[in-house]
């Protein structure tokens, strides 16, 4: 009978797929583990450095610093972390809404924007909405080596110094536990948004009454603040990686333990209707063959 | 002189009588069988169905065999089964023998005729191809009804058929100028009276006359046997030629065709035939044929016929509807799939067709938009898997949208019935095809993409989706 093949064929099809999908919640479960493993250990770090910037910016003497001001620049840069591979459910679906509603505000408020783009899935959304990547990172394959991250910390620094970009943000799938993970904008330069980002979010309890001023430093407060700044957006944009990472792989793993659950019901359905009509089939040949030989007799 | 013979054997509903061997009453011919049983008379009709030789005939009881016995008489009428018919038989109900069963007052039989006769010439057909416009949006957009065709409705149980063959007696019948047949072939009795109470109350258009005044029913419902169940069409199709001849267009509305084949496939084995595939009839197609071809249109007038057709176990393959299949214009086909979504009638799309879904008849236009709604339902369909496994993020923006528009179009297909308000509280909605035709267009083209797929459901033209979706 022609539908109990179709049956089959499908049921094959779900196979394969139920395989598929397996494997890679599989894969993706062990990556997942490695990059929650870095973000939690970077976290650490990144507390320190909250500590410390917040301390010199609240300073009584103000720390002048070009990373801390405004920039006049109308030029607006994003960095947006996507993935290479699809089959992680709305993972970059929220990253494209958010791009669209930079784009749109943009264009509200007349600045250029100019878009640096990780991920297969993003290079070809943004091919697809006719927007001109005003970068690309291709040298690494989900997240930059130290090195990486600060060569691309520093361009952006030099850029933003030298005022051909006034804000750069990082749209991301940020990673706030196990169980949450959320698209936003975080803004890295002026720095002065970032520690602010920085301080709010970070997870430590502040064990001193003392101030900057406390301190006696060497050499000056702004030099240090130099060292101090840079740090924190090259750490920042390595975090981002880490952390848009760390949720890729965990929303594959979600969303492919759904598939392949799916997948299995699909397959005991189909294998139900397959018995049914096979055993229908058989009933049927069975009924012809018997009434046709008392018919005769 | 007339012909007696004796009843000679009872078998379920056939029975065998014995006749002088020279005057054996013909294949087809009509047996009266007279007697009495425990001081009730008994009075059955029969009709031949094979000769044994020896002077034996077998034959089909059109009635109950309760009380016949061996030896009773056997009389032949000489011809076959005889109903009257003309304009007496409007506003009434018969039963398969032409007798009235609805109380009112004996009729005045002008003329009678027998319910076997060829169908006509296939030089007297007329090929005319016009669409008969429904109101009903899936009906009127993807399978056409052809004026003076023929329409099956098919569908498994309890999908819908009857409810939508008696809405569309209440879209049609009631905008109709010519005369209506009903027949109910072996489905339920309650039915058949609801059917009945509900003519006499709608009226034609403004005019006084009810539907009733210009429809004839004939019932031979599941109450009766199979003889009955089996010869019940043919009596309304008979009815429903003579009504044609002088009224020009008529309407022949059968629910259920496969009660006809299943009440041949219940005598087919009494008679001795050795049954075909799925128990079946080995005659089935033939049968199916010799009724078919008579519900045509010549160039004296016309039978536009919409007939239910029962699929057993959801199965169209079954011997069946498949043979009923290759007689229609038109067929409109009920899915369960849909019925499960809540969505009524539950057209299947894919599965239903017309032979004039064509752009030569229904308009370019209609054809061009009829095409891009069914090429995205398809679509949908080969997506479903996916969709059901990994979920609608993981396919293209291309197929995101074809989804979403297809999803629209689905519920956009939903629509309140007049005869169902008691049950949903909605008034029935009647679209014209041209306001199908442009909305479906519309939803293909995504100006309505923006509204949420609930606000499709149960609506007329498309812009009530917005008036449906603004009230939330």
């Amino acid at each position: 009978m022609a539908n109990s093949r179709q049956i089959l064929s499908r049921r094959r099809a779900a196979e394969n797929i139920s395989k598929v999908t397996g494997t890679m919640e599989t894969i993706s479960a062990v990556r997942y583990r490695q990059y929650y493993q870095q973000w939690a250990q970077g976290l650490a770090f990144y507390d320190a450095l909250a500590q410390l910037a917040y301390l010199m910016v609240t300073a009584e003497t103000p720390i002048v610093h070009p990373l801390m001001q405004g920039s006049s620049s109308k030029n607006n840069a994003l960095i947006v972390i996507g993935s290479d591979r699809g089959l992680c459910g709305a993972y970059n679906n929220d990253l494209f809404r958010q791009i669209d509603t930079h784009v749109k505000m943009a264009r509200r408020f007349g600045r250029e924007l100019k878009i640096y783009a990780k991920g297969r899935k993003v290079i070809s959304y943004m091919d697809h909405q006719k927007i001109q990547p005003a970068g690309v990172y291709d040298q690494f394959a989900e997240t930059p080596t130290a090195v990486q991250a600060n060569q691309i910390g520093d361009f952006f620094m030099n850029e933003y110094i030298e005022g051909r970009i006034g804000r750069l943000g990082i749209v991301y799938n940020r990673f706030f536990s196990p169980a949450s993970q959320k698209v936003q904008t975080l803004t890295v330069l002026p720095v002065s948004d970032l520690i602010e980002d920085l301080t709010t979010r970070s997870t430590i309890i502040w064990p001193w009454e003392q101030n900057f001023e406390d301190f006696f430093m060497t050499p000056s407060g702004e030099e240090l603040f130099e060292t101090l700044a840079r740090m924190i957006v090259r750490a920042s944009i390595l975090g981002c990686f880490i952390e848009a990472a760390t949720s890729e792989h965990l929303a594959r793993v979600v969303n492919m333990r759904s598939a392949t659950d799916n997948a299995d019901e699909m397959i005991a359905n189909l294998t139900k209707e397959y018995n049914r009509a096979r055993q229908g089939q058989i009933t049927t040949e069975l009924l012809d063959i018997v009434s046709g030989m008392n018919a005769m007799k | 002189m007339e012909n007696i013979g004796r009843v000679t054997q009872v078998v379920g509903s056939t029975f065998e009588a014995e006749f002088p061997t020279d005057r054996i009453p013909g294949i087809y011919s009509a047996l009266e069988v007279r007697g009495e049983f425990e001081g009730k008379s008994v009075h059955l009709v029969g009709e031949v169905q094979q000769h044994l030789g020896g002077g034996r005939v077998r034959a089909v009881a059109l009635g109950h065999t309760m009380g016949l016995r061996r030896g009773m008489e056997a009389l032949d009428t000489g011809d076959s089964l005889k109903v009257p018919v003309g304009k007496q038989t409007l506003g009434r109900v018969f039963n398969l023998l032409g007798q009235t069963v609805d109380g009112g007052p004996e009729i005045k039989i002008e003329e009678k005729r027998p319910i076997h006769s060829k169908p006509p010439k296939f030089t007297d057909l007329s090929a005319k191809s016009e669409m008969f416009e429904t109101g009903i949006k899936v009906i009127d957009l993807l399978c056409p009804f052809v004026r003076g065709g023929k329409t099956g409705l098919f569908g498994g149980a309890g999908v819908g058929k009857t409810v939508i063959i008696q809405e569309l007696i209440a879209r049609i019948a009631t905008q109709h100028g010519g005369y209506s047949v009903f027949a109910g072939v072996g489905e339920r009795t309650r039915e058949g009276n609801d059917l009945w109470l509900e003519m006499q109350r709608t009226r034609i258009g403004d005019s006084a006359a009810t539907i009733l005044d210009n429809t004839c029913l004939v019932f031979g419902q599941m109450n009766e046997p199979p003889g009955a169940r089996l010869r019940v069409a043919l009596t309304g199709l008979t009815m429903a030629e003579a009504l044609c001849e002088m009224g020009g267009e008529t309407l022949l509305f059968i629910d259920n065709i496969f009660r006809f084949s299943q009440a041949g496939s219940e005598v087919s084995a009494l008679l001795g035939r050795i049954p075909s595939a799925v128990g079946y009839q080995p005659t089935l197609a033939s049968e199916m044929g010799q009724l078919q071809e008579r519900i045509t249109s010549t160039g004296y007038g016309a039978i536009t016929s919409v007939q239910a057709v029962y699929v057993p176990a959801d199965d169209l393959t079954d011997p069946a509807p498949a043979t009923t299949f290759a007689h229609l214009d038109s067929s409109v086909v009920l899915s369960r799939r849909i019925t499960e979504k809540g969505i009524y009638p539950a057209v299947d799309p894919l599965e239903s067709s017309s032979r004039i879904l064509d752009p030569n008849v229904v308009g370019q236009a209609h054809y061009d938009t009829a095409q891009r709604v069914l090429e995205y339902l398809q679509r949908y369909q080969s997506l479903q898997d996916i969709i059901a496994i990994l979920g609608i993020d993981e396919l293209s923006r291309e197929d995101r949208q074809i989804v979403g528009r297809a999803r629209r179009i689905e519920r956009f297909f939903s629509q309140p019935f007049m005869v169902t308000r008691q049950f949903t509280g909605m008034d029935g909605k009647y679209v014209p095809v041209s306001e199908t035709v442009r909305s479906c267009r519309e939803i293909c083209e995504g100006k309505w993409d923006h509204l949420p797929e609930q606000a499709f459901m149960y609506i007329g033209v498309v812009e009530e989706a917005q008036e449906k979706a603004a009230k939330k």
